[in-house]
Parts: structure tokens; sequence; C-alpha cells
């Protein structure tokens, strides 16, 4: 018994690490500019696809590519806040929500029409094997990289947010910013990097999760997931984001093991998340570790 | 609305007509058998392609209440549309009569519509619309596993005087005849004190409150409306398609819903019919122009005839909510003006 519920409960933690790391992206958007950036699956898996040409088509050293799809990813971002969020300024938030589904559309007709149809293999990362065995649960190289990674990097974004100078003006710009603006921080120049991180690190995440599973435009979804890691964890703690990646992960992992069997044909892991966060959301809307804001209506 | 130039409203019925003049009656019968005539001169291509238009409109007019009437945001339309079209299916299958099936599909999509608005009581704008994206992703999954989505369900042929539904004309007329009776049914109520409560609720539901309007109940009751003719469109489509599967249901055809509201101009009825009108032929023309193209191109990847139309479709939008918020329908607003003050018009 609990060998099987630790054979299924490591890919989760996996899986979760990988949504937590997408979801920085979504909530550093989020509370830099206060938009809902429903195109980032797309992004993650368009960063996905420079990789594996930048690895495959173009032959660049792993490293190399890596770099160049985080640049790109970069570049898109940047791209994304001049191009398309920038016109909008003052108008209702909604209409740049819109902009995000539309451009999360023209994405996927990008990706389906650049590299078509087929599961694509990027170059591995890491070596093939087991790095950790604990009874006959198994954890590899690849996902032992990837918790490992998560962790460096939500330590380094957690320091960023509470000591950095900038990482302090994001918080301040999240919390008013009509008020950051008057006090002398550049909010336009934060919402932009705030894109070009969301992007690079989403990158950075699909790369690692599509080294394990092959790359495919279907697995946008990813990005979705990681909005509802998100909302379940609530905006304002990084360590809660982690947390609610690694519960809604395990619980997919769970019900893959144990629901799976009595469900007809498909799988429970395309549901979990968004239960999860249509309860989170019905019981307590700012999240679990969200700090609750007072307003009716 | 303004009037030609000594025309005036003498009385409140005048007031409150929907037809005023002897054009406007003239201009709506003619349409009206415009529509009605049609299938008479057309071929069967541009026919199933208006039936779809037709259906389109149809359960966009249920997108309108929620969004350009109420301003809640629904990301997953085509799912409620989806409970409508797997309810009618099942039902029609084990032998229900098919009108009542449409009936009771639209019942059911709206309970599941009034389920999923139910957070509009706690939460507001962006969180509901992931609700709503949710509703996208779990209702297709139940009914996928629990009402026969994998193999798609056949129901039988509609019949109705003994006349058994399936030609071409006959799906035109059925989408149509819906299409016109709600068209008249969804003008009204934006003109109703439950409209009216909408469009105070999402132009500022703060204020709304403090008038005394109740905001929850509102909220979802536009869930329920909007949803009720998602249904309806649902089963619309099953009784065109011939099956019930959760391939015409995925979230990238809500996205086509918001669309249709968006690029038309959200909050009136003639942008509803702009807007599915202008991207569905944009869409049907870049499919012929994407065809030719890998004709006349053989190196072209296949993926084109796809890729092409959403691109541009995506493209519009983005011009649109850019450029011209307020959608088709001012531009036509402004050319309607222009054409009553000419040779005067000064815009």
């Amino acid at each position: 018994m609990l060998d099987s519920i630790l054979f299924s409960v490591f890919p989760g933690i996996v899986n979760g690490c990988v949504y937590a790391l997408i979801g920085v992206g979504f909530i550093m958007i989020r509370k830099t500019s206060g938009v809902f950036n429903l195109a980032q699956g797309q992004i993650v898996i368009f960063g996905c696809y420079i990789f594996y040409s930048f690895g495959v088509d173009i032959g660049l050293p792993i490293w190399g590519s890596i770099l160049g799809s985080m640049v790109v990813g970069i570049t898109l971002g940047v791209l994304v806040e001049r191009g398309l969020m920038r016109p909008l300024y003052g108008q209702p938030i909604m209409a740049s929500v819109i902009i995000t589904l539309a451009f999360a559309l023209f994405l996927e007709g990008i990706l389906s029409l650049g590299w078509g149809n087929e599961f694509l293999v990027a170059p591995r990362i890491f070596p093939r094997g087991v790095a950790v065995r604990i009874m006959s649960a198994t954890i590899s190289y690849d996902q032992a990289a990837i918790i490992f990674f998560t962790i460096v990097m939500f330590a380094l974004i957690i320091y960023f947010f509470r000591k950095a100078r900038m990482g302090i003006a994001m918080m301040a710009v999240s919390e008013d910013q009509t008020t950051s603006q008057s006090l002398g921080i550049k909010v336009a120049r934060l919402v932009a990097i705030s894109w070009a991180v969301a992007c690079a690190l989403g990158a950075l995440g699909g790369i690692l999760i599509t080294n394990i599973s092959g790359i495919h435009y279907s697995m946008t979804e990813i990005g979705i997931k990681a909005i509802a890691v998100a909302i379940i964890g609530g905006f304002e703690s990084f360590g809660g984001l982690l947390i609610a990646g690694l519960l809604v992960g395990v619980c997919e992992s769970l019900g893959i093991a144990f629901i799976d069997p009595y469900v007809a044909g498909g799988s429970v892991r395309e549901i979990v998340a968004f239960v999860l966060m249509t309860i989170i959301l019905m019981t307590k809307p700012y999240g679990l570790f969200g700090w609750e804001k007072i307003e009716r209506v | 609305m303004s009037l030609p130039c000594g025309v005036y409203n003498e009385t409140y019925t005048k007031d409150f007509a929907l037809a005023r003049t002897k054009t406007h009656w003239g201009l709506l019968i003619g349409w009206v058998v415009l529509v009605m005539a049609l299938p008479l001169f057309i071929g069967p291509t541009l026919m199933s392609w208006l039936t779809l238009v037709g259906i389109t409109a149809f359960s966009s007019l249920g997108l309108h209440i929620i969004t350009g009437l109420c301003g809640q945001m629904s990301i997953g339309h085509t799912a409620f549309m989806a409970v409508g079209a797997f309810t009618y299916a099942n039902l029609a299958k084990y032998g229900l009569h098919w009108i009542f099936a449409i009936i009771v599909s639209g019942i059911y999509g709206a309970l599941v519509g009034t389920l999923f608005g139910l957070p509009s009581l706690k939460v507001k704008e962006l969180y509901l619309a992931l609700t709503t994206l949710a509703a996208q992703f779990i209702i297709p999954w139940v009914l996928l596993e629990y009402f026969g989505g994998g193999f798609g369900v056949v129901p039988p042929d509609p019949e109705i005087f003994g006349i058994v539904l399936k030609k071409h004309y006959h799906f035109y007329y059925l989408a149509w005849i819906f299409t016109l009776v709600f068209t008249y049914f969804v003008f009204n109520l934006g003109r109703t004190k439950m409209g009216r409560a909408y469009k105070a609720i999402r132009d500022h539901d703060l204020a709304a409150e403090a008038m005394g309007i109740n905001v929850g109940l509102y909220k979802v009751s536009s869930f329920t409306l909007g949803c009720f003719i998602a249904g309806i469109a649902g089963a619309l489509l099953v009784i065109w398609i011939g099956r019930a599967d959760v391939e015409h249901f995925t979230i990238m055809e809500s996205i086509w819903y918001l669309a249709f509201i968006i690029v038309g101009g959200a909050g009136s009825v003639a942008g509803v019919f702009f807007g599915v009108l202008f991207i569905r032929g944009l869409w049907e023309l870049s499919v012929i122009l994407s065809g030719v193209l890998i004709e006349g191109f053989p190196a072209l990847p296949e993926s084109l005839t796809s890729a092409v139309p959403t691109i541009l479709v995506a493209g519009v939008i983005i011009v649109f909510v850019i450029l011209e918020p307020r959608g088709l329908n001012h531009r036509w607003a402004i050319f309607k003006e222009s054409y009553r003050l000419w040779p005067w018009s000064y815009w």
C-alpha cells in the first residue's frame, strides 16, 4: 500500500513543481499589471518548440538551446507587453484578458503551422537512469533535477521579492499602481520585466517537463493548470504557490492510482486541478495562502 | 434611436415600439422574408454554412446575455452547449419526442449554467471567468466518461407531421426560426427591468447594488438564461450534425464565441449577428484561400488550412480590441447616422 502510494506520489511532486514554476510567471504578471495571462500555456509550449528547433534543427548544444529559448521567451514577453498590453492601458481589464485569449489562439495557429501535428522528442538534458530509489518507487535523474531546480528557483524568487530592490518595487506596484508610480517606480518597465520573466520561466519549466514527456501543441493545457494552481495558492505568497502546486500534482497522481480504475475511459488527471480550483474559489476566493481583501459584491 | 427628420414620438406606445416608421416595417419584413426565402435560391454548401451561422448566432445570443448585457465573462460557453447537446442526444435516443428533448436540454443547460454561475455570488470578474474556464474542462470530461461522449451519441432523425428532418433546408429553417424568435426575446430582454438591471451591473456593480438591485441574484440569473439558450443551441447543433461529440465543444470554440461578441460589439443584439457573420465568413474565406495556396504551392505544410484561419481570426480579435473596442456595431451606427444626416453629415 505504502509502496504504491510512494510510487504514484513522486511523479506528482515533479508535475507539481512544474506547475508552480509556470505559475510564478502568471502571478508576476497578475500582480504588476492586473492581467490574467491566459496564453501562458501557449507561451510555454512555444518555448519548448524553440528549444527543439535550436537543439535538433540548428544543432546547438543543450545549454545553448536552453539559453536561446529563454532569450526568445524574454523577447516574446517584451513584445507582447509593448504591442498588445500597452495600447490597453486605461481600458477595462476584461479587454486585456480577451487579448491574451486571442494571443493564445494566435500562438496555437503558429505552433501547428510551424511544427505540425506530431509528437516531437527534444534532445535529452539529463541522462536516463535512477537517481533515488525508495522501496520500489524510483526518481529518475530528470525528475530529481526538476525538483532540485524548482527548490533553487523558489529560494531565489522568495529572496528576490523580500530583499531585492526590484522585487520590493514589484510588490509595491501590485499593492497600488498609481501610488507607486507617483513615488518614482517605473511601472511600465516593471510590467515589461514581469512579462519577460514570466515567458522565460514558463519556457524553462516547459522544457524541463517536455524533456520527460515529449512536445505536442495539445500540451498547452499545462498553462491553464498552472493558473489553477496559482488561484489555489493565492496570489501573495510564493511558498504557498509551491505548496499548492505540490498539492495539485500529488492529488493528480493519487487520482490516477486510486480513482482511475473506477473511471470508464479517460483520466481524472485532466480535471483534478480545475475541481480543486472551483472548490477553493467557492469557499476561499483568495486562495489558501492569499490575503483576504475586504470587498463586497 | 434616432428617427428621420420630422418624425416624433407622440405617445408612450410609439416611444416603445420596435419598428416605428414605414421604412422600419419594410426593412423588418424584408429581412424576415429574405431569410425565409433564401433556401429557394442557394446551393447546399452555402445553405449549410448559413445553418451554422444561424446556430452560432443563436448560441451567441445566450453569451450576449451573460457577457454583453450582464458583463460576466464566460469562457465556458460551449461547455454549456455540450450539456444541451448530450441531453438531447441521449433523451432522443431513448425515445423522447424531439421537441420535448430540445426543451429539456435547454433546462439542463440552464441548471448546469446556474451551478457554475453560483461562484458569481462570491467572486468577481476574472475569478468568475476562471470558474467558467473550469467548467470548460470539467463538463466535457464528465460527458465523455458518463454520457457516451467517446464514440459520440447518435440520436434518431427528428420528425414533424410525418416529415423526417434530414434535408439541408429543414435544418436551415429549424435553426433560423429559433434564431429569429429568440432574437426578438433577447432584444426585448434588454428593455425590461431585468435587462436594465443587467446593464447597471455591467456598468458599475457597486452603484447597482446601492440602487437596490439584487446583484447576486441577477448575476446568477444571467447565467441561467444564457445557458438555457446555450443548451438549446447545443441540441440544434446535434440535430444538424447528427451526433453529439465532445470534439465540437472545445475551449477554442468558447474563445470564438467570445470573439463573436467582442468583434460585433458587446451589448448589442445586432452586434451578435455582425460578429458571427464577419468571423464565420472570414474563416470560410481563409479556408478557401489556404486551400488554393496549398494547391498552388504543394511545398507548404498540410496544417496550413487549419492554422491560417486560426491566426487570422486571432489577429482580427486583437485588432478589434485595440482599435475598435465598441465593435462592428459602432461602425454600423456611425454609418447609419451619417446616412441619416446626408448630405450634411460631419463624420
